[in-house]
This record gives C-alpha cells, sequence and structure tokens, in this order.
C-alpha cells in the first residue's frame, strides 16, 4: 500500500474523534445556556458534527477497502477488473456526499437561506447520479471514457460543495477570530484539496507528484487534530499554535505509517526506535508550538528563539527519520543532510541564547561565525557519506561541536546561582542543561558515524525531548 | 403606461405614443389640456395634474413649456414615478421630440432597464450577501 492510503485509516480515527469533540462540545454549551435562541444555535453545529463523522467513516472504509478487507463488487464485476478507482473509492465518493448533504443543511441553517440548502443537496445529488451513470456504462463496457469524465465531474460539483462551505467557516472566522471555526474552515478546504480524483486517475495511478499528494495528505491529517485541539481548549484565538499542535499529531502518526508501509513495523528494533523518535517529534513540535504562544503573550526573544530551536530540532527529526523509514520519498542520504544541518543549526541558536542570557552581547555572534563556514563545507560533501564529510574538516567540526556544550555550562551555572540563592523557577535552567547534554550526547556521535539505518540515537533522543517538555512547561516545578 | 403625449403651450400635439388605446383624434387632446389648464389657472391660479375617467387616468405634468401628459391603468402604482420619468427625459432630450422618440422614452421606462434600475438589482444582491454574511457572523459570535 501507499503511504497516503495507509493515512486514510488515522485520518478517518481522527475525523471521528474530531466530531465527536465538535458533538460533545455543542452539548455542553448548549445545555449551559438556558436562552432557547442558543440552544437553537447550536443545531447547525450537531450537524457538522454529524457529517464530519461520516466522512471519517468513509476514510476509514476506505482503508479497509484499499487493504481489501472490504468487497463491494463481485469477483466477475468489470468494476473489480478494470475500474480500481471506483472499486476502492466508491464508498469514500458516496460517503462524503451524505456529508456534504449535513452540511449543507448546516450551512443554510447558518445562512437562513433555506434556497443555498436546495441548491447544495441538488449539486450533490447530481454528483452521485453522475457516478451511478458511470457504473452503469462500465458494467456495460468495460472501459468508458464517458464515464470516467462523469466521475471527474461529479468530483468537481463535491469540491465547489466543500469549498463553499469552508469559505462560509473562513468568513465565520474571519468575523470572530475564533480558532474553532478556522480549525473547521482549515479541515473542510483540506477535504477540497485531498479529493481522490484530483490526485488519481481509473487505474490508481498518480496525476500530480506523490510528494504533492502526501504533502495533502499530512495537511489533511493536521485538520482533525486541529478541531480536537481547538474544540477542548475553546477560548484560544486564532494562532499558528494550533497549526503546531495538529502537526505534533500529523508528523507522529506519518512515521508510524512511513513504518507500517516500509514492513519495517515488524522489525522490532527498528520500530521501537522510529516510535520513540515519533513520539520525540511529537514533543518537539508541541514545545514549539506552546514557545510561539508564550511569545505572542510576552514578546520576549529568548521565547522566540526557543520557537525556532524547536521548530528545526523537529524538522531535523522527522525528516531524519522518514530518511531512513522511506527512501523512495525522502532519499536516505538527504535525509541525514537536511537532519544534520538543522538540529545542529538549533543547537548554535541555543549557544547565541546561552551567550545573550550571559549578558556577552558582542561574543554572541561568535557561534555564528564559527559554524556558518564549517556547516557550508560540510554540505558541500553532499553527497558523500556524512562521517567522510565531518572528517574531511573535523578541525572546524569539533570546534562547532564544543559551541554545543557551551550552553549546557552556561544553563548549569544559572542554575547553581540560583540553587545558592533560592530563586524559584530554578528547574528551568536545570532542564535545558540536562535535556541539551542528552541531546548532544545521543544524537551527534551516532549521526556523525553513519550508523548504518535508522540509528538508536533517533528512539533515546525521547528522554532528552521529555526533559525539555518537563521543564519548558514548568512541570518540574511542582515537585519542589 | 399606456401612453405618452407632449403638447405645446399653443395648444397642438407635438408628438403621441400610444393613441390607439384611445378613440377619436390624437390633435384634439392638445387642445383640449391646454384649454382646461387655462381655465382651471383662471379660476384657481392653480393647474390640473391628473384626470380619472373609468379604468384609466391621465397624469399631466410639465417639461419646460411643454405639457407632458402620460395614461395609465387607474391603479398602476407606479403611476407618478414613471410621469416624473418621463418628464427628466424629455427635458434632456430638448426640442427635436417626435413618435419614434416618445416610443423609445417609454420602452426605456416600462422595460425598467434603467441603469437606476439595475443599480436597485445590484444593490439588492449586495444587501442579500451581506445579510446572510452578518447572520453568519452573528451565529459564529453565538456558538464559537
Amino acid at each position: 500500500m501507499e503511504v497516503y492510503e495507509v493515512a486514510y485509516l488515522f485520518l478517518g480515527i481522527a475525523t471521528i474523534v474530531a466530531a465527536g469533540t465538535i458533538i460533545n462540545y455543542s452539548r455542553v454549551r448548549s445545555k449551559a445556556s438556558q436562552d432557547p435562541e442558543i440552544r437553537k444555535a447550536f443545531r447547525p453545529l450537531y450537524l457538522f458534527g454529524f457529517g464530519l463523522a461520516i466522512y471519517g467513516l468513509g476514510a476509514l472504509l476506505t482503508y479497509f477497502s484499499l487493504a481489501d478487507y472490504i468487497t463491494l463488487w463481485s469477483a466477475e464485476s468489470f468494476i473489480t477488473g478494470y475500474n480500481p478507482f471506483i472499486n476502492y473509492y466508491y464508498l469514500f465518493y458516496t460517503l462524503t456526499l451524505i456529508e456534504l448533504i449535513f452540511l449543507s443543511i448546516a450551512a443554510a441553517m447558518i445562512l437562513q437561506q433555506r434556497i443555498i440548502a436546495v441548491f447544495m443537496i441538488l449539486l450533490t445529488t447530481i454528483s452521485y447520479l453522475l457516478m451511478f451513470n458511470a457504473i452503469l456504462n462500465i458494467e456495460e463496457f468495460r472501459v468508458s471514457d464517458v464515464s470516467e469524465f462523469y466521475v471527474s465531474f461529479g468530483s468537481v460539483l463535491m469540491i465547489i460543495t466543500i469549498a463553499a462551505v469552508a469559505a462560509l467557516f473562513m468568513w465565520i472566522a474571519f468575523q470572530t477570530k475564533r480558532s474553532t471555526s478556522f480549525a473547521l474552515g482549515y479541515a473542510l478546504t483540506f477535504q477540497v484539496l485531498a479529493v481522490p480524483r484530483l490526485m488519481l486517475d481509473r487505474m490508481l495511478d498518480t496525476i500530480i507528484p506523490s510528494e504533492l499528494i502526501i504533502a495533502i495528505s499530512m495537511g489533511a491529517l493536521i485538520g482533525p487534530a486541529m478541531i480536537a485541539f481547538a474544540f477542548l481548549r475553546p477560548d484560544q484565538k486564532i494562532s499558528a499554535e494550533l497549526l503546531g499542535y495538529g502537526a505534533s499529531f500529523a508528523a507522529p502518526v506519518y512515521i508510524i505509517i512511513a513504518l507500517i508501509v516500509s514492513g519495517l513495523i515488524y522489525n522490532l528494533q527498528i520500530a521501537l526506535t522510529a516510535s520513540s523518535g515519533a513520539i520525540a517529534a511529537a514533543l518537539g513540535a508541541a514545545i514549539a508550538s506552546y514557545s510561539y504562544g508564550r511569545w505572542r503573550e510576552n514578546k520576549q526573544l529568548p521565547t522566540a528563539l526557543l520557537f525556532f530551536i524547536f521548530t528545526f530540532f523537529t524538522a531535523g527529526l522527522f525528516i531524519g527519520i522518514l530518511g531512513n523509514v522511506v527512501p523512495d520519498i525522502m532519499p536516505y542520504i538527504t535525509g541525514t543532510y537536511i537532519d544534520l544541518v538543522a538540529s545542529s543549526l538549533a543547537l548554535i541558536i541555543f549557544a547565541v541564547v546561552a551567550f545573550l542570557a550571559a549578558g556577552y552581547r558582542t561574543a554572541a555572534s561568535i557561534p555564528f561565525f564559527i559554524y556558518i563556514p564549517t556547516i557550508i563545507l560540510i554540505v558541500q560533501q553532499y553527497p558523500d557519506p556524512i562521517d567522510q564529510a565531518f572528517l574531511a574538516y573535523w578541525y572546524l567540526g569539533l570546534a562547532v561541536m564544543i559551541l554545543f556544550f557551551i550552553p549546557v555550562i552556561l544553563f548549569s551555572i544559572t542554575w547553581r546561582r540560583m540553587k545558592v540563592a533560592g530563586a524559584p523557577g530554578r528547574s528551568r535552567p536545570l532542564g535545558m542543561a540536562i535535556g541539551l547534554l542528552l541531546y548532544v550526547l545521543i544524537r551527534f556521535p551516532l549521526l556523525l558515524m553513519d550508523f548504518p539505518f535508522m540509528d538508536p540515537g533517533y528512539g533515546l533522543v525521547v528522554s532528552s525531548f521529555i526533559v525539555f517538555w518537563l521543564s519548558i512547561t514548568g512541570r518540574l516545578e511542582r515537585n519542589q | 403606461m399606456y401612453g405618452i403625449f407632449l403638447i405645446n403651450e399653443a395648444g397642438e400635439t407635438v408628438a403621441s405614443m400610444g393613441w390607439e388605446n384611445l378613440e377619436g383624434d390624437s390633435a384634439l387632446l392638445g387642445g383640449f389640456v391646454s384649454a382646461l389648464q387655462m381655465f382651471i389657472k383662471k379660476i384657481s391660479g392653480n393647474e390640473i395634474n391628473e384626470l380619472q375617467f373609468g379604468e384609466l387616468k391621465l397624469l399631466i405634468g410639465k417639461a419646460g413649456e411643454n405639457y407632458v401628459v402620460t395614461l395609465h391603468a387607474n391603479g398602476d402604482k407606479d403611476a407618478n414615478k414613471h410621469n416624473q420619468e418621463v418628464i427628466d427625459l424629455v427635458i434632456e432630450q430638448g426640442d427635436d421630440i417626435d413618435d419614434g422618440v416618445l416610443s423609445l422614452i417609454n420602452e426605456m421606462i416600462t422595460q425598467e432597464k434603467t441603469p437606476e434600475e439595475m443599480e436597485k438589482v445590484r444593490s439588492g444582491i449586495r444587501g442579500w450577501t451581506s445579510q446572510a454574511g452578518s447572520t453568519a457572523a452573528e451565529w459564529g459570535k453565538k456558538v464559537f
């Protein structure tokens, strides 16, 4: 199976969970109000939740269909023999149309214009009839261009209808500045992009680059996660923080999918390493989002830098693991080089932060002066194995490695001073120091050694991210 | 609007359109209207602006020196508006008005294709979308 095909399994589950949070939110909020007007206002949201659950069911069934657990057509049918697209995506197509009927009614209730629902349901009906005719044609003629046109045109009508509802929720988000509405609009926008006919032809050959399909399916996975986060904490404003939390769900899920597709899930050591790495990537993305959210409130430079540091950490880890697990999406050597650049850049920014925090404003630029030429020289060795590239410039590389330890030392000193002074919040520098030390010691030796295939560092590094998460979000503080 | 008649101060019918809805000679109308206006002006100082007879009515307005007489159904709600529009167009047209021009004026008014009418349709659509938009925004504020 393809990566984006397995993604339907997770998309389906996540969407059903997201629909559950919407319905639960509506239930709790409408119960809390005595005003019958407000109670009535929640009806469209219920409908939206039901519609989304049906879409989730469609995605889930599509996975089972693609995995041949569900068979809709008889073995003699021409659909089974000559039209894998309809064979596998019929359920997805039909259930999306049923979702659209719910969404159309919800949209009409929101806009208080009955005619809109009539028009949209008409479009949906035409979409279904086109598919129905296409099936009859294929059963008659085996291969039919007209049928392909019917299915494509039905999909276009479907796209128009979903896009209209997506635009409505984006408009509401624009007016109310609410993250909940934005999450719904985002998820629907990706439903438009993820309409299967935009990507696949009759024989399930891809008609757009497969990298783009994977990007779309990752974006689609972020949607339900965003909905769940937004409806669990509805008071938050629209912010990239939400997108980051969504990504912290999609990134590890994608690593797991890559494991399933490549069959490496049966190799215990690699599966363990990659799933720990997936957790680390989720934590990294969550810390980045958390730092971004705090930066929006306090506008402090070190907080903003933390955001960049953890974005680079996560990107490096994620791409590095993908390079190991699915080389046809991300070639191994490219993944390793991107990993090296992203992780080392993050550590150098850490060194700069440490210099700034210690009060050496001018000296803060020194790490960059050493780092930039080094990394350029090393990257020029691409596509040589990374250990050779490093050994060619080991003297510069060593200087950079020493720089990595500076923040560890400076954070420890800060912690010592705070401990002596009995200052509160001293777990933060301590956590940073330990987390960084773990990160540098676990990741770099194995990365630079060019360990053959999926080095254990990718998994072990989760310990470092746990320490970072606990210290940055202030959870270590409670124990004192 | 069934007919338009343009009558000068001397009581001559300069141009007419739609006389076939009435019986007799259109030239008589001019003399009749100007005589009537002169008489009314003498006894009251005002001019007459509406005549009703059975199912029909005549509206009489002034465009410069000329009288503009329009013929309507008795229950026509737009009668006064149309009469005023005819007067405006006649003033705009100046002196060279004949039967053909009046027919054109009649078409412009009764087919409601004037720029003002188009603007009304457009603002109607705008009104509808902005109403639907604000309903949606209000809903969003209630629910989210």
